[in-house]
């Protein structure tokens, strides 16, 4: 005992001071790094390397690089945005400096030893200067069995942005990668010119890659005949197929899309009549109003909120299909069309019209179920905007036809 | 062997497993903060703002008697950059100007909306719709006396798949959402809770967000000591929980939860003082005794900073309460300890939770009293009793060492004359910190076996500025 807690003492004493010294001078040493690649970057900048000739570009950023540590300028390529003529010289310095075989194998992989970290930092810089090689090796990396590797894979794919990505992409998504959204994220972003060997999966026999087609291509609406390809979609035996089709046409809009749409807000599947009835909200068709508002009597939450949300979204022109459901058997419809009135914004007009407009009487009936299934905070919206006076009068209106109605 | 013989060894032995413990998990925490460091590399935030497969989330931010710190919670709350997400605050029968405030400043109206009641709470009053914000829902409800009823009122209204459970005393980080979220995704199948790190300030917001590159460290050295007990739990401690799939404590102050989960648990409950982490010790329980895959994490970024109490009283009264939640939770769970059904957590975590949380207090002026008693009668000299003492001095540091060294390596977002302040008060923390934590832990001992169940809030800081719309907008 007398030898052990001073020798522990000690110990402690010095774990304690070195991890502290560890944190101040890792931190110098990071603080200092950060100098060198400011200065590098700035120097680059300076030398206006754009109006270089090849070779005396390629000489001034060797010498510039070459003074600094590889770590240094990596961390400047990865992180930073330096322009298009540095980084062919950069590709240039990084494989005469550190040998392209190197890298190649750091990228490939080394399955006796894997290193999860060196392969993604190779993969990210031969992204980054766009070598040859690098599409092979990241189609490769979709199938490793790290999911570290595999998700950065699927990143820098999205970073590279070409068509030749966006097959691989593709190619992994038809083949059923578990990662399928996150490739899906990636493929949102590239061109139209790029994915449109997408619309041949709309006829895969797996359903889940059916689906991802149909979610991707909805942001594709310039494929002619789209809507065409999409449109059988609607009778996938696979419900997730038929929201993703419905949820597509909805977006890219064209002559069957409403066809589907209205035939779908009769699906067995809740979820799909739910995105039925918002994408005919997106396709704009104030004519299907009356089906939407009658789908607020539906068994499903989700369908109801969507009828709900999507009336408003339509706006005040379409308040009467609204409104035909105050007189609903269903406690669900008659509230859901009194928010919904609520929502549009239309109640002062109603208030307004009900104060000795054109069919006063009409409208102030409306009026008053409305706020009855609505209760204290419809009845808030109605009034307030009103004049002084219209306000007085509804209100009096209101408690006696309340009185005759109880 | 006389009393205090078997005494001391019992002292020593708590002492010596308790740090072996906590240098356990400092090794498992810094493995943890190497992975999410490296992860952040190779991941993209960019694509997921303009992705429509990102998940939209509902913030439900049950509110009490907050008129010095609401606006610039609410405001960053609506600036999170997330590309589609919900607020739901739940005003649980303020009665200071919170909800006039709110009013003014977003322009609330009274609204209906028809919702499934699913979970019980406090009759509502009102429900509000801002004008200038449509994601902005205000529900002003009766006082159902815990901020599981407040939140369970908010769950009910919710309409997206993944909710993030916050204070309302409390001020995000723009990308605290997205960063989490960011991960959730990679498994949402699986992972059915998220937290991570937030800081603590004198005023939540005075310097939130790099200035300048670099962070401010608030100037009291009380709010440091909570700043760094903080970091220590979540850096150092919960990142090895999160590792090891035992995380027992998400906090109420930023976790984000799989919504079907929440209500398949039937909500939060109302029986405990505090709902975060019974509601997490529930998840465990549930998931772990029907063999289901789940998953809870803890990350180690700074989303938030929330209000320190700047006195001693204070804090010991936040801390007592802490105490009061922490038995109540065990003590309800009881039967996961050290079951083989409940794996790790049964086996290890809730073990932990009793022997180096729960009755920790006691061991601990146990040991004092014992080691004095020693001394005192001769049967440790002063030397020894010196090293002993010296040597608990670094080992209580060095949670805080690392976690300082895990944070700055993967943040560098103190400036470095802040990271020596923190390291030098790290080693004063077993005579100026611990002391008060201590006596907080008897208060919330006694309090418990009462029956107390009160919420005890402390007094709000004392601003140095009154509420600054330019200030602190962050849109």
């Amino acid at each position: 005992m007398a030898a052990l807690f001073p020798s522990l003492f000690v110990f402690t004493f010095i774990l304690w001071l070195g991890l502290s010294v560890w944190v101040v001078v890792g931190r110098l040493v990071y603080e200092a790094r950060q100098l060198v690649q400011q200065k590098v970057q700035r120097e680059l900048e300076d030398l206006n390397l754009a109006g270089l000739s090849p070779e005396l570009r390629a000489r001034a950023v060797h010498q510039i690089l070459a003074r600094y540590p590889r770590r240094s300028i990596d961390r400047l390529v990865v992180a930073n945005s330096p322009s298009a003529s540095v980084l062919e010289v950069y590709a240039q310095h990084v494989l005469t400096r550190y040998g392209l075989a190197t890298i190649l194998l750091d990228a490939a992989g080394n399955e006796r030893k894997p290193d999860t970290w060196r392969r993604i930092s190779a993969l990210q810089i031969l992204t980054r200067i766009r070598q040859l090689a690098v599409y092979e090796l990241l189609e490769k990396a979709l199938l490793a069995p790290d999911d570290e590797v595999v998700g950065a894979a699927i990143v820098l794919l999205g970073a590279l942005g070409d068509t030749q990505a966006a097959q691989i992409l593709i190619a992994a998504l038809r083949d059923g990668s578990p990662f399928s959204s996150r490739i899906a994220t990636q493929l949102e972003h590239f061109p139209d010119h790029a994915v449109r060997s997408l619309q041949l999966l709309l006829s895969h026999s797996n359903s889940q890659v059916r689906y991802w087609a149909a979610f991707l291509l909805a942001r594709h609406g310039a494929f002619p005949g789209l809507d065409g390809e999409l449109a059988p979609l609607g009778n996938d035996p696979d419900p997730h197929v038929r929201r993703a089709a419905v949820q597509a046409l909805g977006r890219i809009g064209g002559p069957r899309a409403t066809y589907v749409a209205i035939k779908l807000l009769a699906d067995p599947t809740g979820y799909v009549r739910a995105y039925a009835i918002r994408a005919l909200g997106v396709l704009g068709r104030t004519e299907c109003a009356g089906k939407i508002a009658a789908l607020m009597t539906d068994q499903d939450w989700w369908v109801r909120l969507a009828a709900k949300e999507t009336l408003v979204d339509m706006g005040p022109r379409v308040w009467r299909d609204a409104a035909a459901q105050l007189d609903s058997a269903d406690a669900f419809a008659r509230d859901g069309a009194a928010e919904v009135l609520q929502n549009m914004g239309v109640l002062p007009d109603l208030v307004a019209q009900a104060d000795g407009g054109a069919n006063s009487e009409e409208t102030f009936q409306i009026l008053l179920k409305a706020i009855e299934a609505g209760g204290r905070g419809v009845l808030e919206a109605s009034l307030s905007g009103a004049e002084p006076g219209v306000r007085a009068r509804v209100e009096v209106r209101l408690a006696a036809g309340n009185g005759e109605n109880t | 062997m006389s009393f205090l013989d078997i005494a001391l060894w019992v002292c020593l032995a708590y002492t010596a497993i308790a740090y072996a413990f906590v240098l356990s998990m400092l090794v498992f925490g810094a493995f943890e903060s190497l992975l999410r460091k490296r992860q952040r590399t190779s991941m993209d935030d960019s694509s997921m703002l303009s992705s429509r497969c990102t998940i939209p989330v509902s913030i439900v931010a049950p509110i009490l008697n907050e008129e010095t710190v609401i606006l610039p919670a609410v405001r960053s709350l609506l600036a999170q950059n997330y590309p589609e997400l919900e607020l739901i605050l739940v005003d649980d029968g303020s009665t200071d100007g919170t909800l006039a405030l709110l009013q003014r400043e977003f322009g609330l109206v009274r609204r209906e909306i028809f919702y499934r009641s699913t979970l019980p709470s406090a009759p509502v009053r009102g429900i509000y719709r801002s004008l200038k914000d449509p994601r902005l829902i205000v529900v002003s409800k009766d006082n159902g006396g815990t901020k599981a009823d407040a939140l369970n009122c908010g769950v009910n209204l919710t309409k997206y798949s993944y909710l993030c459970c916050v204070d309302g005393d409390t001020v995000y980080e723009s990308d605290a959402l997205l960063r989490t979220m960011t991960h959730v995704v990679k498994d949402p199948a699986t992972i059915v809770g998220a937290s991570s790190f937030f800081g603590i300030s004198q005023e939540p917001g005075s310097d939130l967000g790099p200035a300048n590159g670099k962070r401010r460290l608030d100037p009291k050295a009380l709010i440091i000591f909570q700043h760094m007990d903080l970091m220590r739990s979540f850096i150092a401690s919960r990142l090895a929980w999160s590792r090891l799939d035992t995380m027992l404590c998400s906090s109420g102050a930023f976790t984000i939860w799989r919504r079907d989960v929440i209500m398949e648990m039937g909500g939060f409950s109302k029986e405990f003082t505090c709902e975060d982490i019974e509601m997490t010790f529930r998840v465990h329980e549930r998931y772990l005794r029907e063999k289901r895959p789940y998953r809870i994490i803890s990350l180690p970024f700074m989303v938030a900073q929330t209000e320190g109490p700047d006195s001693v009283s204070r804090l010991v009264s936040q801390r007592a309460r802490w105490q009061r939640v922490i038995l109540e939770t065990v003590w309800h769970f009881r039967k996961m300890m050290l079951r083989p059904t409940y794996s790790v957590v049964g086996l290890i975590g809730f073990p932990y939770y009793v022997f180096f949380e729960a009755i920790a207090p006691f061991f601990q002026a146990f040991s004092i009293l014992v080691f004095g008693l020693a001394v005192w009668l001769n049967f440790l000299n002063w030397p020894i009793y010196l090293s002993l003492l010296g040597t608990i001095v670094f080992l209580t540091a060095l949670p805080t060492t690392v976690a300082v060294l895990l944070h700055d390596q993967s943040y560098r977002d103190f400036h470095i004359r802040d990271l020596v302040k923190m390291l030098l008060l790290a080693l004063l923390d077993l005579f100026l910190y611990r002391p008060i934590l201590m006596y907080a832990g008897f208060k919330g001992t006694v309090d418990f076996l009462k029956g107390v169940k009160s919420w005890d809030k402390f007094d709000r800081n004392v601003r140095s500025l009154a509420p600054n719309p330019e200030k602190h907008d962050r849109v």
